[in-house]
């Protein structure tokens, strides 16, 4: 157990301290950066951008796979588009994403 | 296969549903094995016959290190993934693990100076393996400020791969800088040919913590990874907004006959 009155203790404390700090900090910008993105995607679906976030069957809302309801057509979230969401950032083709289709499932970002 | 289950994972959709459901699990299971190792640590570890009480120090700092080479390891993968196969989510793995990789380092260089202020009398000295955590903390900052300062994210990843790739050489200096120079950290004492030179006392506590800061630290990837994937999706329904509404804006061209009749 540890003893309280040894004379080192401050720098133990301390050190369990800044452990406690870094790691509260990581997993807070975690949460919130996970709420602000899934936000800026709800503020996009209001504005009828694309985008309505349909839980998957079983897994609640935010935590779900992402379905895509994109004028009208049913598509699900970078399935059609394989490469949507890690290349959305593209700008290309549905739902951002690259567009082409890679049958191996490959990226040919060029 | 390895390899086969990677590329499964290659569309993002999958990695969602998939992540979805582990992250609960992983969020859960580190936070118990965490607190027992707290627990081990703390409480149940005995204090050392030199160094006292500071030696729970070593029950974060040696877990933090290792952590910080682990996550750059991580993000050397996943540069060649960028680079050489060209996976889809390996550049997300990378600028995930990064301010990941970054906090650990951070934390092993102040837990550290907090047990070398009592133990060695200083809270730094610029020997081979402090200055080399230095500078894989410096390079994790570098990589962190290169995400932000290439707008695009298929041109920023090419370029982070790079960085990481070339910054990688420091990961071998870090860890054998203790046997290849005479430094004042003392050698390795866990991972060694000839096993462990630590008291099973305290072997267990470290491997606890290391256990429960490993499974945090992969828990954290995978959301930043989630993060990472919805970002790009928002960015680019923003992107495709802004074009439909140019086009909208676009104003049509006049036909031939209707030129004609206006000008008659």
């Amino acid at each position: 157990m540890i003893a309280l009155d040894s004379p080192h203790i401050g720098f133990v404390l301390a050190a369990y301290m800044a452990a406690a700090i870094v790691i509260a900090g990581l997993v807070l910008r975690a949460v919130i950066d996970s709420r602000m993105r899934n936000r800026a995607l709800d503020i996009l679906a209001a504005r009828g951008v694309a985008r309505h976030r349909v839980p998957s069957s079983g897994h609640p809302e935010g935590a779900s796979a992402v379905r895509t309801i994109s004028d009208g057509r049913d598509t699900v979230g970078s399935e059609s588009s394989a490469q949507g969401a890690g290349y959305a950032g593209r700008g290309e083709g549905e739902e951002g994403g690259t567009a082409r289709s890679h049958d191996d499932g490959r990226s040919d970002r060029r | 296969m390895p390899t086969s289950f990677l590329w499964g994972l290659a569309n993002p959709t999958r990695f969602m549903a998939l992540s979805a459901r582990i992250l609960p699990w992983m969020a859960a299971l580190s936070a118990v094995v965490t607190a027992a190792g707290l627990y081990l640590a703390l409480f149940s570890s005995p204090a050392d016959y030199q160094q006292g009480e500071t030696v729970r120090i070593m029950y974060i700092h040696v877990p933090a290190a290792w952590l910080a080479l682990a996550l750059y390891a991580i993000m050397s993968l996943s540069a060649l993934g960028t680079l050489v196969w060209r996976h889809p989510l390996a550049d997300v793995s990378q600028k995930a693990a990064a301010p990941i990789g970054a906090a650990f380092t951070l934390l092993c260089l102040v837990t550290g100076s907090l047990w070398g202020k009592p133990m060695w009398g200083t809270w730094w000295v610029w020997d081979a393996r402090l200055t080399s955590v230095l500078v894989l903390f410096l390079i994790y900052l570098g990589i962190l400020a290169l995400w932000r300062a290439i707008e695009d994210p298929g041109q920023a990843a090419r370029a982070v791969a790079i960085l990481t790739l070339v910054g990688f050489v420091n990961i071998p200096i870090v860890k054998f800088s203790v046997d290849w120079w005479n430094t004042l950290h003392q050698p390795a004492s866990v991972i060694r040919m000839d096993g462990a030179t630590i008291d099973a006392s305290m072997l267990w506590p470290l491997f606890t913590m290391a256990i429960g800061l490993t499974l945090l630290a992969l828990t954290l990837h995978m959301s930043g990874m989630r993060s990472e994937i919805l970002a790009r999706r928002a960015r680019s329904l923003t992107l495709k907004a802004a074009d439909r509404a140019a086009e909208r804006q676009r104003p049509l061209p006049l036909s031939a006959g209707s030129a004609g009749a206006g000008s008659a």
